[in-house]
């Protein structure tokens, strides 16, 4: 007999499945990532409503099985961020933020903090002026948080804080003496990264960063990824 | 079974709303009537003639589709849709005389769709040059419909177009109480006077 299972959880993405099922993926708080089969979800007599649309969280009670997709059976809304909902740039960020838990977070393993820092992330995007620079933490602290934190503080190899370049292969920042070369890192985006990295939710809200900062950031973000996940 | 046969079963299998046992009636009626069979490959052989319309991206079978072709549209008003078969659903409701711009998708961060990868700029000259005076947005009342909703919504107000939504909330024939709460709170939002 299955286990059935109590646990919190946020629609990343939803596919549709044979006939009439629809396969859920979700960021759960008591088991990170959990992919879902929801018999009957693209009938019109649907269970569960629009409650399993995507940037929802939701109670959900499902039959855990020890191999394949689990099966939900109760699915109760507990918020659907409608100030998210309502601004075209926070949703795009909400949806860029959710795919990034979809890549990153690992399936099926018991650590409720990437739930709680996504969770804290979207309800704060609701209330930010400037959306991109949750984003931009947020992919940091994801990254960080699955044990892939940047080194920002200085030169990985010296710890000296000036002429630094980003090497991903190194984990974070290098100086031109310590053999750093390629993307330079000055001064204001190291301040800038670091900031994103570290300050709480409330500062982050009044942290403003000028567009060209931000898409550099991205970059560096997205090589510092690419490089380290593929290991 | 001989080779043959398991090979019509396995196609046919992969069909929408076909399993095996589905499989094996068609495919034993089939053997029965070889003129039902004749028929069907008849049909089918059509499908490779079916492309899209240049101008809305609709069904088409060579150059314009039939809709846009047709003089008696209301060709003032479009609307859009995410796919091509939602055309052939409104057309069913006999409600509609205007035009259509079929999207080819929905804005999807989550899945790597973006705005480029529909047919949006096409729908913003069309609106240019048609002149047209309404789009109506017929788009799954879903997060990514609502975020294209919002998309194409900044771009066609600077337009002087009105743009509007259909309705959202609950099915007609079903009752309230099966309706879930963001369903329900849609028709409230959307309710209109009487």
């Amino acid at each position: 007999m299955p286990e059935l299972v109590r646990d919190k959880a946020l629609v990343l993405r939803t596919q549709d499945h044979a006939e009439t099922d629809r396969i859920v993926s979700a960021l759960s708080e008591g088991r990170g990532r959990l992919e879902l089969l929801v018999k009957g979800a693209r009938r019109l007599e649907r269970p569960f409503g629009a409650v399993l649309d995507i940037l929802n969280l939701a109670e959900i009670i499902y039959y855990r099985r020890r191999s394949g997709l689990h099966l939900l059976r109760e699915a109760t809304l507990l918020q659907d961020f409608p100030r998210i909902r309502e601004d075209l740039a926070r949703l795009e960020a909400a949806l860029l933020l959710l795919r990034w838990a979809w890549e990153l977070v690992p399936r099926e393993v018991p650590d409720p903090r990437p739930f709680r820092l996504t969770q804290s992330f979207l309800l704060a995007l609701g209330e930010s002026p400037a959306p991109q620079t949750l984003l931009a933490a947020y992919r940091l602290r994801l990254l960080s948080l699955l044990g892939y934190r940047p080194a920002l503080q200085g030169c990985v190899a010296c710890g000296k804080a000036e002429d630094l370049f980003w090497v991903p292969e190194r984990g974070g920042l290098l100086c031109r003496a310590c053999g750093g070369e390629g993307l330079a890192v000055p001064p204001r985006l190291q301040k800038a990264m670091d900031g994103l990295l570290r300050l709480p939710l409330a500062a982050l809200l009044r942290l403003r960063l000028a567009p060209a900062d931000l898409a550099e950031i991205e970059r560096l973000t997205l090589a510092f990824r690419e490089v380290q996940l593929a290991r | 079974m001989i080779p043959a046969l398991e090979e019509v079963l396995s196609a046919l299998a992969r069909l929408p709303g076909i399993g095996r046992r589905s499989a094996e009636r068609i495919a034993f009626f089939l053997l029965a009537k070889p003129e039902e069979t004749e028929r069907l490959l008849r049909a089918l052989s059509v499908l490779s003639r079916i492309g899209r319309c240049p101008r809305c991206h609709g069904f088409s079978e060579g150059g314009l589709c039939p809709i846009c072709r047709d003089p008696a549209r209301e060709a003032k008003t479009i609307c859009v849709v995410a796919h091509p078969w939602e055309v052939e659903r409104i057309e069913r409701t006999g409600e509609y005389r205007g035009l259509y711009h079929v999207l080819g998708g929905l804005i999807s961060p989550t899945s790597g769709i973006r705005a480029e990868d529909l047919t949006i700029a096409h729908l913003l000259s069309r609106v240019r040059e048609e002149g047209t005076e309404e789009v109506i947005l017929a788009l799954e009342p879903k997060l990514e419909g609502d975020l294209t909703a919002m998309h194409l919504l900044r771009l066609l107000k600077p337009l002087g177009v009105r743009v509007s939504q259909i309705a959202q909330g609950i099915p007609v024939g079903r009752d309230l109480e099966s309706a879930d709460e963001l369903t329900l709170g849609r028709a409230l939002k959307g309710r209109i006077p009487l």
